[in-house]
């Protein structure tokens, strides 16, 4: 009878009713869509980042990640890459050479980190080649191939199998330099990663740096889930000498990114809801001046305060939930469609790596987020008014 | 034996201002099965007489024993429990849910009290069809006539069977066919319940049919006579 009552009470006055329910209708969705929006952005860069450059875990030499120093190889690295693979949960193991280097052509030169990987094992890691525009992924058949960015051939004024000069300092402390040819053209949305990037086959670049080890050790594996503990895992498993970070780790202002855009995602809902939330009071007050009368003879006759101030909290419920689930569910067939034919992004933003169109996928926690907040605000929102109507004496009912 | 026992009420309004004694040392009983009417002008008192008989209003000073107990003494919560269970209202408004249906509205204290839903249906047939409404069982109060609300609403008043009825000038609103269709029913209930009714009233309709009329008088009691 309460759910019923609240219903039929509901639309009493149908006009009030629908103005709400359509506010909260459109709220709810645009929220939804929103917020679905925002996170898959902050995800396609912390995605495109970790698939780019870190993977899932790195192996270092304890202080390379402060000074990135040529010298600070990592001691035994087939030793530790046998160890690394005997943890279940690891997939794909490769070896990188990384160090700052000046990329040169006849036009121009500009300066760039240079990194060194094995073909075979860093396709299976990275997904560089998916990018490639031009040319193909450090080809075997050509001497000394390097890839980069279509910005960096813009900037160099290179083509495919144009020569490009490559100038690094050595273990030994020397500069020494090195002709490469041009293999392949990328232009990934990541464009600090385009704009800094340049990458050779690590024999190369192990002969023309004369490093013996590798400075890092890239993995994948195989559940995400367990990151944190295939991290310990193989931590346990080395000495001190070495360090392991996680892609969270190595990326510290993307994931700041992303937690910024968690809280502005939970701000933004609260406004929303917050905003449905007054209208929602002024209607409850409304309800309560408009049915003293009634509550009184309720209270007259026997109900409860307690159940004055339910009566009243579940209308607000019944009203709020119809609002949000059919919100959300506008929301989630939004979020449906835009998957398919993407939203366009603001061309600009592509300098902080985000992509021009964007494919929101629908998050179910964002989902829960919006539901509990509602609930709660709800519940704190209409208290007030349900708190009046529980005040009713049961005289009003009489004359006076 | 009394149903009900009135003891030295008082009722003031106003206190700390400008008081004014809407009920002024009042002694009452009424006994099981009574058909009492309470008679008086305007502002006389007996409204508030019977806010403080139905407990919803507290007295200045005095008693009101309902089946022997103090009711007076209760608490808020308690009161409210103890009008669900013992007390039934009828009010000149009707004061029907106009969300309900008739039916629903006369089970409405049932649902309060959670009786049995198998209950409840039977005693929500039995009441509308001794009120001649059975037809409009499944109307809102909308689609009803003053006097068929007000027969809804004394139908409500008796639903979860109480010790007694108070009911505020509950032919005020009505015609002398509704007034009279109404009288006969809340005879009829009275005898075939046995429920006590007290109500409130300027109609002189009522009060021949009262078999006990009290006259109320700038807040005191000035006649009560039985037929």
């Amino acid at each position: 009878m309460t759910t019923k009552l609240a219903w039929r009470n509901i639309w009493r006055n149908k006009t009030r009713t629908t103005v709400f329910l359509l506010a909260a209708f459109f709220g709810f969705a645009m929220a939804l869509f929103t917020l679905n929006l925002m996170k898959s952005i902050s995800q396609q860069r912390l995605d495109d980042a970790k698939n780019l450059q870190t993977s899932d875990l790195q192996i270092h030499k304890m202080g390379f990640q402060d000074d990135k120093d040529i010298t600070l190889f990592i001691p035994n690295a087939e030793n530790v890459i046998q160890k690394v693979k005997e943890n279940a949960n690891v997939d794909v193991v490769a070896k990188r050479i990384s160090t700052n280097a000046v990329a040169a052509s006849p036009e121009n030169s500009i300066g760039c980190e240079i990194k060194g990987v094995e073909p075979t094992t860093e396709r299976e890691i990275s997904v560089v080649q998916d990018f490639l525009v031009e040319g193909s992924y450090l080809s075997t058949d050509m001497r000394m191939p390097i890839l980069i960015s279509k910005k960096t051939a813009d900037k160099l004024k290179l083509k495919l199998k144009s020569k490009i000069i490559i100038t690094l300092k050595n273990t030994q402390e020397e500069i020494v330099g090195g002709s490469f040819r041009v293999a392949g053209i990328f232009a990934t949305p990541s464009t600090p990663f385009d704009e800094n990037t340049v990458i050779v086959n690590y024999t190369d670049l192990q002969e023309l740096g004369s490093i013996s080890e590798p400075q890092e050790i890239a993995i994948k594996i195989k559940d995400p889930t367990k990151l944190i503990e295939t991290q310990s895992g193989i931590q346990e498993t080395l000495s001190a000498e070495y360090e392991v970070n996680n892609w969270k780790e190595l990326l510290p202002e993307l994931n700041a990114f992303d937690a910024f855009i968690n809280m502005v995602g939970v701000l933004f809902t609260i406004i929303v809801i917050l905003g449905l939330g007054f209208s929602l009071m002024n209607i409850m007050n409304m309800i309560v001046q408009e049915r003293t009368h009634e509550i009184g003879m309720l209270r007259a006759i026997g109900q409860s305060k307690f159940k004055v101030f339910s009566m009243l909290l579940n209308e607000a419920g019944v009203l709020m939930m119809i609002g949000a689930v059919s919100g959300i569910l506008f929301g989630y067939v939004l979020t449906l469609i835009a998957s398919k034919v993407g939203v366009p992004i603001s061309s600009g933003l592509d300098m902080l790596g985000i992509r021009p169109v964007m494919y929101p996928k629908l998050n179910p926690e964002i989902i829960i987020m919006v539901i509990v907040i509602a609930k709660i605000l709800t519940v704190a929102i209409a208290s007030i008014p349900a708190y009046r109507a529980m005040r009713i004496k049961p005289n009003a009912v009489l004359r006076d | 034996m009394n149903v009900i026992e009135i003891k030295n009420l008082r009722k003031i309004y106003n206190e700390k201002t400008v008081p004014v004694n809407a009920v002024n040392d009042v002694s009452l009983s009424f006994k099981a099965k009574e058909f009492t009417a309470i008679v008086g002008a305007s502002g006389s008192g007996k409204t508030t007489l019977l806010n403080l008989i139905g407990g919803i209003d507290t007295p200045t000073s005095g008693n009101v024993f309902i089946n022997g107990k103090n009711v007076s003494e209760l608490s808020e919560n308690k009161m409210t429990q103890f009008r669900r269970d013992n007390i039934g209202f009828v009010f000149q408004q009707y004061n029907l849910l106009p969300v309900l249906t008739a039916k629903e509205n006369v089970e409405f204290i049932m649902e309060l009290q959670k009786k049995p839903k198998e209950e409840r249906e039977k005693r929500v047939t039995v009441l509308l069809t001794e009120i001649g409404l059975a037809d409009k069982i499944n109307e809102r109060p909308a689609k009803l006539s003053g006097g068929q609300q007000q027969r809804v609403a004394v139908a409500r008043a008796l639903a979860h069977k109480p010790t007694f009825v108070i009911a505020d000038e509950p032919t005020a609103n009505l015609d002398s066919k509704s007034t009279a269709d109404l009288l006969n029913i809340m005879e009829e209930l009275n005898q075939k319940e046995g429920t006590t009714f007290i109500f409130s009233t300027h109609d002189q309709r009522v009060v021949d049919r009262a078999k006990r009329v009290i006259v109320f008088e700038d807040g005191k009691v000035i006649s009560d006579t039985s037929k």
